[in-house]
Formats: structure tokens, sequence, C-alpha cells
């Protein structure tokens, strides 16, 4: 059975707005700042936080577009290198010289980004089915994103964008289920919805999406395996726990050598599979991901390691 | 779209940053043109202003007014003011909109706390081409533009008549503890300037000798002392707190442009990808801004297709303004081929032998 966790409601200004978050637990410690994926919002770390130790706090964060976050201006694309810079956007409004990080695919993208820029303020990352983004292959999938983009943008100029489609409910938990491949099974489908549903004004017994439409075609940062490399070489030594889905593409053969650069002559490189695991395997198999992130959390963060 | 046939001397906004001095005070051009007169001389200028979501772009628009024009876009840092000395020089019934990229000239900065990827651009094409209603459109870049050029060719072979690359052909390959390096810089310096941005305090205050003196400096003394003043004219401002001193009044964030697109892989996809006429011009007395193996393997790709022209011209990187009369005998030539005009004509004349045949 999960433990209720108390979390206080947080808004961190940011030129363009805000961006929100939920601060669980310990308020007098340096927390850890968790990252969701694209298209998600913090909900995704629902079922994991409760099983984390007591001691330490979590300040889970939707990003720009995301849940309940400001979008970004009009005419901004949505682009991974800037997501980076929310880090220490983040750092610097509660004056952190240090960040602990856990991050789920897009949120662990950033976190290793992050890591390699500026190794000497990550203590430890947690990359939960991820390492490295994926590559842009092909020039077109820029063209689809380019106009997909310019066609939300307009969509949302010309006002349509007060009232997206909507749906009930349970159809938007099957729609999650099925397009996540029953990643985000539809009896957890909840938690990824509570932050990114509206209530229709048109239609009362139904809900849309009210994330901004326009991240859907966000620019991915690609990150080549000679660069991979050499930012590991940044990170390595560094408190590393990778967990992979084992039924997951996301941490496959690419991702070899650079953790191999990442665990070389490092102990505190930590490696699991999940089995059965799916993408979103903290969030349907959070006590087992739990198994492992805990003792890391304990080792890398024991109690009262650091202040804010 | 807005044409403004003001040419007073400052148009002034809410804060520094959006105050300028209009090109001609400067450079001595005429002043802006009047709408009126369409085929006037090279030599005039309407001011444009096209609206986009965070505000407006500004451009030059050379030539007539009612025929599609090239698009001209300057390369990091410069300006519309980039083409000024080709621009007399094109031929009479060529119109070209110069424009300011967003941060750049006139055009306003991106919105506060956001970053300046070089990607980015292709937006702005597009979005220059819907207010237009354009379907297709013709190119001219140097520099980072240059390589927009070749990348917007890449991701949009259908919406694209020509273009026209000046001394940056593809997107540069860096070694990698090179790229790390400049992230981990801009990590620490975006978030500070992107602050100094939103502080009313006027920046720093300098004689126009002075200015000339740093623009030459900061072009690597790859644009001649006397040609400064045009890309000079649309990136100061007047200082109020020193009568005749300027300050520069472009985007503090712009030193942290993100140049990264991609891979050498993707780049030479993107070069087999191109389709269009392309003219491509080399200074010889400049570099190559990566290893040249990278450079010549994208350039065997685009030498294999017949409507590829390479150019090797004498000068500097920006041969387009210390020398335009080295480039624009191929450059007219390519225009009258392949420009908006050309492109129009053989689009008419297919469509014509397309409904003979019904």
């Amino acid at each position: 059975m999960h433990k209720r966790l108390q979390y206080e409601e947080v808004m961190i200004p940011a030129p363009w707005g805000h961006i929100a978050g939920r601060w669980y637990g310990n308020r007098a410690d340096r927390p850890i700042l968790a990252i969701h994926g694209w298209l998600d919002n913090l909900g995704t770390f629902d079922r994991l936080i409760p099983l984390l130790p007591d001691y330490i706090g979590v300040l889970c964060i939707d990003l720009p577009g995301h849940g309940r976050s400001s979008r970004l201006p009009p005419g901004v694309p949505y682009n991974v290198y800037d997501y980076v810079f929310i880090i220490p956007r983040v750092m610097k409004e509660f004056g952190w010289s240090k960040v602990s990080l856990m991050g789920h695919s897009l949120g662990g993208v950033m976190s290793f980004m992050y890591a390699a820029m500026a190794p000497s303020t990550v203590d430890m990352i947690i990359s939960l089915d991820v390492l490295l983004p994926r590559r842009i292959e092909d020039p077109s999938k820029l063209t689809k994103d380019i106009e997909g983009y310019l066609l939300e943008e307009r969509r949302q100029a010309d006002g349509t964008e007060h009232e997206p489609p909507s749906f009930t409910l349970s159809k938007l938990r099957e729609t999650l289920a099925r397009n996540s491949n029953n990643s985000v099974p539809q009896h957890l489908a909840d938690h990824m919805l509570h932050r990114q549903v509206a209530k229709s004004n048109m239609y009362p017994e139904k809900v849309f999406f009210s994330r901004d439409g326009r991240v859907k075609f966000y620019h991915i940062f690609d990150i080549e395996n000679g660069l991979a490399l050499e930012m590991a070489r940044r990170i390595e030594k560094k408190p590393y726990l990778v967990i992979k889905g084992s039924l997951s593409p996301f941490v496959g053969p690419r991702c070899n050598e650079t953790m191999s650069i990442l665990s070389h002559d490092n102990p505190n490189f930590e490696f699991y599979e999940v089995e059965g695991g799916k993408h979103h395997v903290h969030l349907h198999a959070a006590e087992e991901c739990a198994r492992y992130i805990v003792p890391f959390i304990r080792n890398h963060r024991p109690p009262r390691s650091s202040k804010l | 779209m807005d044409t403004d046939d003001n040419s007073s001397g400052t148009i002034t906004g809410s804060d520094l940053g959006q105050r300028y001095r209009h090109a001609g005070d400067l450079t001595g051009e005429a002043p802006t043109r009047p709408r009126a007169n369409i085929w006037c001389s090279k030599k005039y200028f309407a001011e444009i202003s096209i609206t986009v979501p965070w505000g407006h772009i500004s451009g030059k628009w050379y030539g007539p007014q009612n025929v599609q024009p090239i698009l001209g876009l300057h390369g990091w840092q410069d300006n519309a003011g980039t083409f000024d000395r080709l621009m007399p020089l094109l031929s009479p019934d060529v119109a070209f909109l110069a424009i300011d990229l967003p941060g750049h000239g006139l055009s306003s900065r991106l919105p506060d706390g956001c970053y300046y990827n070089s990607v980015d651009n292709l937006y702005v094409i597009r979005l220059i081409m819907k207010q237009y209603k354009w379907e297709k459109v013709s190119l001219v870049g140097h520099s980072m533009s240059s390589i927009i050029c070749f990348v917007f060719a890449a991701v949009f072979p259908d919406k694209v008549d020509m273009i026209i690359g000046i001394d940056a052909l593809k997107p540069h390959q860096r070694p990698y503890p090179s790229v790390i390096r400049t992230m981990e810089t801009r990590l620490d310096e975006f978030l500070r300037e992107d602050e100094r941005n939103r502080s009313k305090n006027e920046p720093p205050s300098y004689t126009y000798d002075e200015l000339i003196e740093r623009v030459y400096i900061g072009t690597f003394h790859s644009v001649n002392k006397e040609h400064c003043k045009h890309l000079m004219a649309r990136n100061i401002g007047k200082s109020e707190k020193y009568p005749d001193k300027y300050f520069f009044c472009r985007d503090r964030r712009l030193k942290f442009y993100n140049y990264a697109i991609g891979s050498q892989e993707l780049c030479v996809e993107m070069a087999n990808r191109i389709t269009c006429p392309y003219l491509f011009i080399k200074a010889a007395q400049s570099s190559y801004f990566e290893d040249k193996k990278y450079y010549d393997e994208v350039l065997d790709v685009l030498l294999k297709k017949p409507n590829f022209e390479y150019l090797e011209v004498n000068g500097s990187h920006h041969v387009h303004m210390n020398d335009p009369e080295a480039i624009i005998a191929p450059v007219n030539n390519f225009i009258q081929r392949f420009g908006p005009a050309a492109a129009a004509a053989s689009r008419q004349k297919a469509k014509e032998a397309k409904e003979s045949k019904l």
C-alpha cells in the first residue's frame, strides 16, 4: 500500500510565466529534482515518490508547456537544448550550488546533458529508461515538426485554442494507454491526466488536453555517438543509476559505449533492468524501481548530507 | 505587413533596446523611397515590418514591390545592411527583401528567457512565406544564413525556387570537447545576460568612430573599415546620457546562439535532398570554420547535381560587402535563370503544357 505524502505546490518564476512543481516531503534540505518525459508531467512520479526515503524531499516540476507550467510565448518553438536551462533556473531560484537529478525519458536526457555541461554542480543522477536521445537521421522529421508547429500555433492564434477536441475521461485513459503501447496502463492513466486535462465548457461530461499542443513538435538535440562519449567522459565517476524496462527499446545498443565510459572504474555507476518493464517502468513497476533507487539515494544522499 | 515610409531620424520604443537610428542617417543611403515610385533605382529601399508572434521582423525592400522578392538573410550578429552594397548592382527588375533576423538589427528580440537556436530561423522563413502567401521562396544567405539556406532547401525541397549561399556551406562540425565547452559557457552566462537584457540601464556607449573600430575588430577585419557603417546603421542606438555617443542595441543573448543542427551524416543526407538550383560562392581568403574534410564531403555530393554551381572568388568572409563587383555577374546571371520571375514563368509554362494535353 502506498503511503500518502505531504507536498506543497510551488511556482518558480520564469520570464515567460512560471514553472509549476510539487515539493514532496522535507523542505529543510536540498531535494532531488525530478523531471518528467515528453508530453508527460510531474504526475509521472506519483507512485514512485511515496516509496523513496522520507528524510529527503523531492521537487517534481512540470516542464514549460506541460502540466500546469506556463507555455512558452507565441512563436517560440520548444527545444530540448533550451529545456536544459530550466535546471539552473530552478537551482538559482532556491539557491542551490549542487543538484541531484532524477529524470524519466526527456528528463533523463536533460539530466545527462546538464551533468556534462556542469559536472561540478551535480552530485547524483537517476535515469529512468533512458540515457541518450534518439538520433535525428531524417531531415523530413524537421519538415513535419516545423509545419506541425506552425499549424498548431495558427490554431491557437485563431482563438480555436479555447476549446480543443474534448473526450470523456475514460476515452482519454484508453487513448493514453494505446498511444503509450500500454506503458501507461488505463488503471494508472489518471496519474498522467490529473495535471493536463481541463473541463470542457461546451460538453460538461468531457475534458480536453490542456498542455500546449506545440510541444508535440519539439526539436531534439542530436547527440551523435562521439559527442555522447565526450559528454560521458565529463560526467565520469559520478553516482549514476540507469534503470531500463526490459520491454522498452529506449536504452538500446547505441548506449553501450556511453555506459561503459560512465561505468569504467566507477563503483558509483549502477544499471538494472526491470523484467517486463515498459517505458514508464517507474509508474507501472514503481516497487521494483524503488528497490534499486532507495539504496542508491541512501548511499549518495545520506540523511543531512547537504543543506539548502 | 506595414511599409514604413517615415525616414525620420529615430524610431523610439519603450526601452533602450528598441531605440534605433534610421539606416539612412549614418550610411549616406538615400532615404526610404516613396511607395508610388515602384520601378525606381536600387539605391532606394522601403522599410518593411512583418508581424510575427513575438513582435516584428524588419527589412529593407529594394526594387519593385509588385513582384515576389528574393529573401536575403544576413550572418550572425550582422543585419540587413550586409546587402547594402550588393543591392545597387542587381538588375533593376529584381525585387530583394533583406531582413533582420530576430534579435538583430531593427527586428524584435525573442521574448525574455528564450534562447536563440539556429534551427528556429527555418520557422522564421516559413512565417514570412505564409505572411506574404508565397508558395516558394528564393533565398540568398551569408555565413550563418547561408547554412540556414542549405538546411531550408533540404528540409523544404518543394518550397524553394533557388538559393545563393555566400561563404558558409553547411552546419559546421566542431571537435566534441569544444562543443561541450561552448555549452558549458552558455549555461553559465545565458541567464546572466538574459537578466542584464531586462535591466533598464543603458549599455556602454562609444563615439561613432569607436563603434566602427569595434565592428571592424569584431568581424576579424573581414569587413573593410569604410563599409562597417552598413552593419552599424541598424545596430546602434543613440545614448541618452552622452549626446555624441551610441551603443549597440542588438540582443546580448545572441552571443550564445545555438548553432547545432545535426551531425555530419545528417548534413550529407540534407545535401542529397536538395533539388533546387543552388549557387555557392566561396571566399578564397576565408576559413572553412570546420575541418575541411566535412566541407568537402558535402560539396562532393552537391557538385554531382546538375543545377549546383560553385564559384570561388578572392576576398574575405564579407566579400559581398567589400567587393560586390566580384560576384555580381554570376549572381545576376543565376537570378535571371532561376530567380522568382524565371521560376514563375517556368511554372506557368508547365501549367499551360499540362492544360494543352488535356
